[in-house]
């Protein structure tokens, strides 16, 4: 309950901050921009407009996690607010865990928005969002759970801005190339850099797995009750993990 | 009420490969009697927010121990029952620039356990002896600094606290702001309630405190028992030629 409140006013304060006005411009620009693309194209114009708009919002989301993280580094930690609620009787684990959630509140909202807006583009050219869709929707956050404890992590390891959101965004961009990384290690005969790359394919979140709605067209991918459940519990078993780690080093900090 | 033995703390900067160590407290013992105000004195830089940081557990100290209610604290394992009654004042408080005051109190409001209805009239209890009730709609950010200070008193009174932890809570206010705090001090202490606070500004402690410790380089130089038995002036004699 006091988690949940803690979370509520962090993500209150963001979507006061003007950054929220960019998102909404955003979101305008992907439409307007689906919109025109789609006046080119000669069919499959709805599936344009989902391509352009989900891969928009896969770009917001990430930016409100950066825009998230920066926000709780500065205004917290690096102006001390923290301090006035630390010295409270509250657990350093309930504040980081309250402003965890209160992210993704912020990245489930802006997301929810979009997915509205793209919704009523989609309804004037006369298509409608397929059930792969929302999957590729609830994914897109589930990316989102994942770099978001990642930002927490380097927000309790670091005192650093800029070094924070450089090692969020390094680790966004090799998630996505993780499993590519694996399948090059399985080609590779030099043992040691096999075992690195094996070793950094564990540790970084594996954004492939999580990229249904691209991989639905390949062959020898069908996506399952099964693999959505899988790959749902592998989401919540890595954040909880990078979390743990995340409050270990936020307990120790000093103010 | 506290009991603060053999503090000791070294600051340690980091930058890139080197490292400075500044020492801050250095082995500091005194004891804070139930039902009085004590001041911590001295000059900036001398260890007092240091002090006061390790007794709320902000920061962690390298030796030594603290008592609160006779009840040892750990900086990490927070002793909630003890911070339930222990309320805090950073110099210089920060507060969440886009929360309006009456936001900020029903958030901070939520971490004691206490009703909505309790956070609310508790609320404007605060707000009402800091005389912020007219402001309570205008956003942190957009405060001035006496106001902030007001705010930042209003949230220490927020959980009626037994002993209140105040650090440098005269600085950046106006005359008015000033006796309003030691007022507030005065009948807080009246009500059985303990203070310790720091300050610089000797004229403002002597009119409060039973009690003061005059800090100097990490050390607890000299403790003046009975500050109301002094002479006007005296205390700044007494400062004077502890320091020097
Ligand atoms: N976060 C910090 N990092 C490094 N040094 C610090 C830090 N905070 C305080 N110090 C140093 O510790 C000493 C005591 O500081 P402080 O307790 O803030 O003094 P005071 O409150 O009496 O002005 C000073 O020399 C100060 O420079
Ligand atoms: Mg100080």
């Amino acid at each position: 309950m006091r988690i949940l409140n803690l979370a509520y006013m962090f993500f209150r304060q963001q979507l006061r901050h003007r950054v929220q006005v960019v998102v909404v411009v955003f979101a305008a620009m992907i439409i307007l921009a689906a919109m025109i693309f789609s006046s080119l194209a000669w069919e499959h114009e709805g599936e344009l407009v989902v391509d352009l708009g989900l891969s928009g919002m896969d770009f917001l989301a990430f930016m409100v996690v950066i825009f998230s993280l920066v926000f709780f580094m500065y205004e917290e930690l690096e102006m001390k607010s923290a301090v006035l609620i630390l010295s409270k009787p509250l657990r350093r684990h309930e504040y980081l865990f309250g402003h965890y959630l209160g992210t993704l509140m912020t990245v489930a909202f802006n997301l929810v928005f979009m997915l509205v807006i793209l919704s009523v583009a989609l309804a004037f050219l006369g298509a409608y969002l397929q059930p792969i869709d929302l999957f590729a929707f609830l994914y897109i956050f589930y990316k989102a759970v994942l770099v978001a404890s990642l930002a927490f992590l380097f927000a309790s390891f670091s005192s650093s801005v800029p070094l924070a959101v450089i090692l969020t965004v390094f680790l966004q961009l090799l998630g996505h190339f993780s499993f590519h990384l694996h399948a090059l290690g399985r080609q590779i005969t030099n043992i040691p850099l096999r075992l690195f790359l094996d070793g950094l394919y564990f540790v970084l979140p594996n954004y492939y797995w999580l990229d249904v709605r691209d991989r639905a067209g390949l062959p020898g991918f069908e996506f399952s009750f099964g693999y959505f459940l899988t790959s749902s519990a592998y989401v919540i078993c890595y954040a909880a993990i990078i979390l743990y780690l995340a409050i270990m080093l936020f307990r120790r900090k000093e103010f | 009420m506290i009991k603060v033995t053999g503090l000791a703390k070294t600051y340690i900067k980091r930058h890139l490969w080197t490292k400075r160590l500044i020492p801050a407290l250095r082995g500091i013992d005194f004891q804070v009697e139930n039902n009085t105000i004590y001041g911590l004195l001295g000059l900036n830089g001398q260890g007092k927010t240091t002090t006061i940081k390790i007794i709320v557990g902000l920061c962690r100290a390298d030796a030594g121990s603290v008592e609160i209610f006779g009840r040892r604290q750990s900086f990490y394992r927070a002793d909630l029952a003890s911070l339930r009654k222990v309320s805090y004042l950073p110099e210089l408080p920060y507060f969440p620039r886009h929360l309006t005051a009456r936001e900020l109190l029903d958030y901070y409001g939520a971490v004691f356990f206490m009703s909505r209805s309790e956070i609310s009239r508790r609320r404007d209890e605060v707000l009402e002896t800091v005389e912020m009730r007219q402001y309570q709609e205008m956003k942190m950010g957009e405060m001035s600094k006496g106001m902030m200070q007001r705010i930042g008193i209003a949230q220490a009174l927020f959980n009626q606290p037994d002993l209140l932890l105040l650090d440098e809570p005269m600085t950046g206010l106006d005359p008015l702001g000033l006796k309003m705090v030691r007022d507030i001090m005065l009948e807080l202490r009246d009500r059985g309630k303990t203070i310790l606070f720091s300050s610089h500004i000797l004229s403002e402690a002597e009119k409060v405190c039973d009690r003061v410790g005059i800090i100097h380089r990490g050390a607890l130089l000299k403790e003046i028992n009975d500050v109301k038995k002094l002479k006007t002036q005296k205390l700044e004699e007494e400062f004077i030629k502890a320091v020097s």
